[in-house]
């Protein structure tokens, strides 16, 4: 029996004497990053009444790191007017919108005018912020936030197609 | 081969496992084209839920008064049309008579619309108040109109209270 034990142990020996133990300190620098995401397009449709406003829905998602002590803001500003030029205008306040509670961070309160000269908080987010994994983070990555857009539905401007482009930013990182 | 297989289960398992947000596009900033279609529409709002008709200084003298109303209204940039009418019910047993021509009436509409021409004897089927060509467009607020009404005073009207509903239409195409 133990001369039967002998070859197993010998042929398991090799094995064993290849496990080591090895160190190693890999380490990470985290920088504070932000990044945001939105349809390419959104149509702003008009309510059922004659001349009630245009409306929309702009779902806003982002994924966000933050120093700790550094907050950050999602901002949106309009890149340009109304094209063509003789639509509604965004000088004259026509394009506002509200926010809906963000997933995660501190969506914008009340009415918000959309501007082409300054950007708008969407979301406020404190320092020591991330997206994903719950605890402090967000519990789900991309976090969200929704837009309430309405346009103001002036007699004035002509039949016709019109678009204005808007950006998103993540700032203050 | 069964290692294989395994392996090519796990990547598809990971791949149904792979977060929606992986289909997005994530940058620091993120644009947007919001657009509208613009089309024709039209709007009208009187003024007063009722309008009284007073008797002139003399004896039999026609019975007059005058109903204010604001319109809005767009039309389209080329072959655009629009209108406003007036539908006015017959008056009851015993009082004026719309079939006899009792009622007539005058129209003040600023531009863009062009009010009736001349006096309009009031009728069931709707009338003319106002006629709008192609791309007219209203004011933010909308624009003012107003119907003079001439109602004859007949002796053989029947002492008492008579009324009649006046339905004012607008329509842009």
């Amino acid at each position: 029996m133990i001369a039967a034990l002998i070859p197993v142990i010998a042929l398991s020996w090799p094995l064993l004497a290849a496990v080591g133990v090895a160190t190693q300190t890999v380490t990470v620098s985290l920088q504070p990053q932000g990044k945001v995401s939105v349809p390419g397009g959104l149509n702003l449709e008009r309510g059922p009444q004659a001349f009630a406003h245009y409306t929309g829905v702009l779902p806003v998602s982002f994924r966000i790191r933050t120093a700790p002590g550094m907050g950050a803001n999602i901002t949106v500003q309009a890149s340009g007017e109304f094209a063509p030029g003789d639509g509604p205008s965004l000088a004259a306040g026509d394009l506002t919108f509200t926010c809906s509670p963000a997933s995660y961070g501190s969506a914008c309160t009340g009415v918000q005018t959309v501007s082409v000269t300054s950007q708008r908080s969407v979301v406020s987010l404190p320092g020591a912020a991330c997206t994903g994994g719950g605890g402090g983070c967000s519990a789900t990555d991309p976090a969200s936030v929704q837009l309430n857009l309405q346009l103001t539905n002036d007699p004035s401007v002509p039949t016709g197609a019109y678009t204005v482009p808007l950006m998103f930013t993540v700032s203050s990182l | 081969m069964k290692r294989l297989n395994t392996l090519a289960i796990f990547v598809s398992i990971l791949a149904l496992a792979v977060p929606a947000a992986f289909g997005q596009t994530f940058a620091g900033t993120g644009t947007t084209t919001l657009s509208i279609a613009v089309g024709p529409e039209a709007a009208i709002s009187v003024t007063e839920a009722s309008t009284p008709l007073s008797m002139g200084a003399g004896l039999f003298s026609d019975y007059t008064g005058t109903t204010n109303f604001t319109y809005k209204i767009r039309t389209s940039k080329t072959n655009g049309t629009g209108s406003i009418t007036a539908s006015v019910a017959e008056f009851g047993v015993g009082g004026p008579s719309l079939a006899a021509g009792d009622l007539k009436y005058t129209c003040t509409v600023s531009a863009p619309g062009t009010g009736c021409s001349s006096e309009v004897t009031a009728a069931m089927a709707g009338t003319n108040v106002a006629g709008f060509g192609a791309n007219a467009r209203s004011a933010k607020s909308g624009n003012s109109g107003s119907v003079s009404w001439t109602l004859v005073n007949d002796p053989q009207y029947e002492t008492g209270t008579h009324t009649s509903v006046v339905t004012f239409s607008i329509s842009a195409l």
